[in-house]
Order: C-alpha cells, then structure tokens, then sequence
C-alpha cells in the first residue's frame, strides 16, 4: 500500500515470502475459488498473484498487513487481466448503488422478513449459490467482510475505494444476498 | 413521506422508548446496527446497541441485526474452506526460483 519501497536482500526476499505471504495461501485461493467460480482459473489466479507478490516485493515493507497487500494485488489482477480475459462485464453500476444507499429508499431496508429458524436449515451449497449469484463486485465485499475478517479500512485499500463507498457496497450486497435467500426458502416451502 | 414499512420501524423506537442515545435518531441507529453486522463497532457502540435491543422486547431493529448476523454465521459455517492444492505451492516456488 505504501508507495515508498525497501530494499531486501535475496535471503530477505524468500524470507518474507516464506513467512509472511505463504501462510495466507489458503485464504488467498478461498478468494480466488469464489470470485472466479472456476477451480482452474483460481489456481492461475493464484500463481500470478504469488509471482506478482516476489516481483514487487520491495512495495512490501516487512510487518505490515501481508494479507491485505496481497489480497488487493490479487483482487488487481483479476480486474485487470481475469475479468478481461474472460470478457465478464461488470455487473454492478456503482452509481446507482450510491443513488440506493443515499436514497429514503434505504430505509425500507430494516427488515427482519427472514427467519433465523430457516436460515439455520440451509445447507452450504444453497448459501454458496446464493453468494454466487451476486454480481463479483458485490461477493468480494461480502467475502472479504465476513469470511476473511477485514476492517472496513483495509477493505477501502484493497479495493481502492472510500471507507464509505465500502459500506454502501455492503450494505447492498448484504440486501441482494438476503433476497436470494429469501427466494429459495419460498421456493422450499418456508413462510 | 415515509411508507408504512419504514414508519413502523421508525415507530418501533418511540413506543418502546427505551430512552438510550441513538435510540430514536434512525440514522444512528442504522449505522450503528451495520457497524456490528459488519463486524467494527467499538466495544462502546456494542455496549449502546446491547442497551437499547435488551430494552426493545419486540425491537425491530434487533430482529433485523440477528437476521443478518444469522446469514453471516451462516457464511462463516456452512461454506467449505478450500486448501490449496499442494502442487500450486511448488509451482509458485519453481518459478520465482527460476527468476532469481
């Protein structure tokens, strides 16, 4: 995150490589399987973002946040070369989602219209078709909140947005995950 | 003017009147409840929200927050945390020695 760099040596390199970003290496493929939704395409994901890691690791300054660091180059990537590959268009119109968040129109989103009864029964593959089914700018919100654990300013750096910009996108995310959910228990015979 | 879904939780806190702050400010009160969904409220802000929900006996507020910590459980629990293929590991390795 810090545009001011290091100066490592070569053991220092394979040092930090080893110690700090290997042992994120499984949270890193986690998030690489769940944006792109393709074992394959994880794995490349995967290698590039290590490789990109070693290459410009004097960006890196030793006992920062490794797994931010990484998790923003990987997140780079896929926007950059991935999703162009692939030629996945975004899916998320951002400025309406700003429009949303600073409409009255937010308010009606207080709702408790899902039972916690219900959501208990759901399986794993109901919720992961769920997650699956946002568009990946909402996903990797959600994915980065909840299942990896990130402040709301370490969110702001890897995605390169304003803390408030990372709210609003959560908030939404979270109102588009719950109507997919909602849908299926209807469609479960859940009232 | 508001429609009747968003009066009834607007109206939630004034007839409960638990009197705590943030209580009947609907802005507080919904920025505070996405702070602890999301997982960042201080211990302070999970002190006031504890206040006014353990007041609410019928708080909408409360039903919406432990709807939506529910769905997080949910995704904490019930999705499968991959491991990396152990291959993938040595490739990576293969090729940054290489380039050394």
């Amino acid at each position: 995150m810090e545009s001011v760099k290091s100066s490592y040596t070569e053991e220092q390199r394979h040092h930090i490589f080893e110690s700090e970003f290997l042992p994120h290496i499984d949270a890193m493929y986690n998030f690489a399987y769940r944006i792109t939704y393709d074992e394959a395409s994880a794995k490349d994901l995967l290698q590039e973002t290590y490789y990109k890691a070693f290459r410009f690791i004097e960006s890196f300054h030793e006992g920062t946040n490794a797994k931010a660091w990484l998790f923003r180059i990987l997140k780079n990537s896929f926007i950059n070369e991935f999703r162009k590959k692939n030629k996945e268009p975004s899916m998320v119109d951002y400025q309406d989602v700003e429009t949303y968040y600073n409409s009255d129109d937010v308010n009606e989103v207080i709702t408790s219209d899902l039972r916690v009864e219900v959501l208990q029964d759901m399986i794993g593959d109901e919720i992961s078709n769920a997650l699956n089914a946002l568009a990946v700018d909402f996903r990797i919100v959600i994915i980065l909140c909840d299942l990896e654990g990130f402040t709301y300013e370490e969110m702001s750096k890897i995605l390169d947005i304003p803390i408030g910009t990372v709210r609003s996108r959560l908030h939404r995310a979270r109102n588009l995950l719950r109507e997919r959910l909602k849908t299926y228990a209807k469609s479960m015979g859940f009232k | 003017m508001k429609d009747k879904k968003v009066q009834d939780y607007l109206d939630c806190c004034i007839i409960n009147k638990c009197g705590e702050p943030g209580c009947d400010d609907y802005a507080v009160r919904k920025d505070l409840i996405q702070k602890i969904i999301d997982g960042q409220a201080s211990e302070d802000e999970l002190s006031l929200y504890n206040a006014i929900s353990s007041k609410c006996s019928d708080c909408k507020c409360r039903q919406y927050c432990e709807q939506e910590l529910a769905i997080k459980n949910l995704l904490q629990t019930k999705l499968d945390r991959k491991r990396v293929p152990l291959d993938i590991i040595e490739k990576i390795k293969t090729r940054i020695n290489k380039t050394t």
